[in-house]
């Protein structure tokens, strides 16, 4: 076992701090992108994300699965971004945006504006697809059924497209 | 948009195999649809670049933040699962003190204690 490594206890197998920062630096930035989509402040984001690999490892160290383990660190990264915009409604404005930080690149900060403008939902969705995530992660992540995924996304996107024309014109991207 | 095809339109702009060949001559033949094809095609091409700007404004100290992150998680999972408590809790306050010292303190310490000199030889 590596020096600060944790114990599996089922299966006795090692859940080293590099197993979990190896995973950390396959999915960080992906799910840094996600949940700056779904939040838009990088001091949230790095919470988020930093939160979530602390309970892979949790996870992986309770003897959890590491089978669909994108999906499963997406649908944590989600759930704790909804319990910073419950938290931030009860708080401060939740239009604000942030002075500083990579929303100044404008075009990302159209982006988020036009993401604003779709309900929680079809903006999960859309930033899924966006993750590169496939039909059945996006299932798993968001809790639906597999069959039922195609149909929601399809009209996800299709509002996103309507209203990313509106914002950068028919030329878009 | 109204057609019947409108589910399938995702489907077609990914170049899906599945795509019914009816769907696939409604589409090329409808405007509605081609229209509504190419607003879908850029606006997920804007959706890429745009996760990829943000993806690459990940802080790079977001790493060691969660590499600290894991190392006390770890003290306080061994508190409650693991036989080596003592050693690894005794380990990580170790350095913590280590954290906390003088660089200066740090490099004696690390260097450990001066090597007894060589008793002079009886003469």
């Amino acid at each position: 076992m590596r020096p600060g490594g944790q114990m599996n206890r089922e299966t006795a197998k090692p859940v080293s701090e590099e197993t979990v920062l190896d995973l950390y630096r396959h999915h960080g930035a992906r799910l840094y992108a996600y949940a700056l989509g779904f939040l838009g402040e990088p001091a949230d984001v790095e919470d988020v994300v930093q939160d979530a690999f602390v309970r892979l490892s949790e996870h992986l160290r309770r003897g959890g699965s590491d089978e669909q383990i994108r999906a499963w660190l997406y649908a944590v990264v989600a759930n704790l971004c909804r319990d910073v915009l419950r938290w931030r409604k009860r708080r401060v404005d939740i239009d604000a945006e942030p002075e500083t930080g990579p929303w100044e690149v404008s075009r990302t900060l159209a982006i988020r504006r036009v993401l604003k403008r779709l309900s929680p939902r079809d903006r999960e969705m859309v930033l899924l697809r966006g993750g590169g995530l496939t039909y059945a992660e996006i299932a798993a992540a968001m809790g639906l059924h597999d069959a039922s995924v195609g149909k929601l996304l399809s009209r996800a996107l299709e509002r996103f497209a309507v209203e990313y024309a509106r914002e950068f014109g028919k030329e878009g991207a | 948009m109204n057609c019947p095809t409108r589910e399938m339109l995702l489907a077609w702009v990914d170049g899906a195999g599945d795509v019914p060949h009816s769907v696939v001559e409604h589409i090329a033949t409808c405007a509605s649809c081609m229209d509504s094809a190419e607003r879908l095609r850029s606006a997920l091409a804007g959706l890429a670049s745009g996760m990829k700007t943000l993806a690459s404004s990940t802080p790079a100290s977001l790493e060691t933040r969660l590499r600290w992150r894991l190392h006390a998680s770890v003290g306080q999972a061994s508190a409650t699962t693991l036989r080596e408590r003592p050693r690894g809790i005794r380990e990580w306050l170790r350095g913590h003190r280590m954290a906390l010292r003088s660089p200066s303190e740090a490099a004696r310490s690390h260097a450990g204690p001066a090597p007894p000199r060589p008793r002079a030889a009886p003469s």
